[in-house]
């Protein structure tokens, strides 16, 4: 595996650029992908986010100075990529971003895409219930098992004040899941 | 020494035993015994993580289209615009300078024709409003004339007592 220190600069370099891309897709696309899937739920909609994520970072490779690492730059461009989508589309629906994200949670059962059991099924729902602090922090942190100072690093935001979000989400979620 | 008793006197609920051995997997099974499953049931087409790198890697190689500067023709624009500028200069001054028209340059009988063809939605009360009473004679409201004499006659077959109407009549009615 190349050193991430050398895959940025072969990204920077026009002739080593296309190679050093190819690169960069394997490492991260599934990482990225299932990152982005959380978010937006719909296959459909993470395959479009995670191709615009990626050729973001294709044409601003040159602006990265290597103040954070490759992995939490590209993290970032994923999360505000697939954040911003669910606000255009709901502005477009003409809903709240909340409304939109407990409508795709409580249409996931027609998704030819999810094959969770009802468990799985009211754990969406709930996760589409908290504020977008706290739902990012607990998929980032429940599922791929991201350090707290990693995820601090990604959404910029102290180690503790993570720590607070992701305590709530849980005790939320938990509550969702026992009620009724 | 007395022999102590074996027994304890410890009970379990009933069925305990049978229940455990589930209870102990469902919380292996759900994370930290949280009640939040592990995995959280999404998928991907088959073969998608392959056909998302050509996908991005095509969208990134296409050539964008080529920018032709205007840096070449700009002497030839420049000329042009100060052109189109007298141009609009002169008409706008020549357009508002003369012919300018006033309420006065309408027809009589285009005004009648707009107000007859138009709605416009006043009520009585709003035309009471803005014209006083005085002003008004009621053969503007009439198509068909009517004078005092036929008001009066009206009011005479129609009306019991028509002293209680308190009518100022003129002198040729008393």
């Amino acid at each position: 595996m190349i050193a991430e220190e050398n895959l940025v600069k072969e990204l920077q370099h026009k002739e080593t650029q296309a190679k050093a891309f190819e690169v960069l897709i394997n490492t991260y696309k599934e990482r990225l992908y299932w990152h982005i899937r959380r978010i937006v739920l719909d296959h459909d909609d993470a395959d479009d986010v995670l191709q615009n994520t990626f050729i973001k970072a294709y044409r601003n490779i040159e602006k990265f100075k290597g103040d954070s690492k490759l992995y939490s730059w590209m993290y970032r461009i994923g999360t505000n990529e697939a954040l911003t989508f669910l606000k255009t589309k709901a502005r477009k629906l003409g809903v709240s971003n909340n409304e939109l994200q407990e409508h795709i949670a409580n249409n996931l059962e027609a998704d030819v895409y999810f094959d969770g059991d009802a468990i799985q099924l009211k754990l969406q729902k709930a996760i589409a219930t908290l504020p977008e602090k706290q739902k990012l922090v607990f998929t980032m942190k429940y599922y791929k098992e991201l350090k707290y100072e990693e995820i601090s690093e990604i959404l910029e935001t102290s180690v503790g004040g993570l720590k607070a979000s992701y305590h709530l989400a849980v005790k939320k979620i938990e509550t969702y899941l026992h009620k009724s | 020494m007395k022999k102590l008793p074996k027994n304890t006197g410890f009970k379990t609920p009933e069925g305990y035993f049978d229940q455990v051995a589930d209870r102990i997997l469902d919380r292996v099974k759900n994370k930290e015994g949280t009640g939040i499953p592990e995995k959280d049931g999404f998928t991907i087409p088959e073969g998608y993580m392959e056909k998302v790198q050509k996908e991005v890697l095509s969208k990134v190689t296409t050539p964008e289209t080529r920018v032709i500067s205007f840096r070449a023709y700009r002497k030839h624009l420049l000329v042009a615009a100060s052109i189109a500028a007298v141009f609009v200069l002169v008409i706008g001054l020549q357009w508002n300078g003369a012919n300018s028209i006033t309420f006065d340059d309408l027809a009589n009988a285009d005004i009648e024709t707009y107000f007859e063809t138009r709605d416009i939605g006043f009520t009585s009360y709003e035309i009471a409003e803005v014209i006083p009473v005085t002003a008004i004679d009621i053969n503007e409201f009439m198509e068909t004339g009517v004078n005092d004499e036929n008001i009066m006659d009206y009011l005479e077959d129609s009306i019991d007592d028509l002293e209680e109407l308190n009518i100022e009549l003129d002198e040729e009615y008393q």
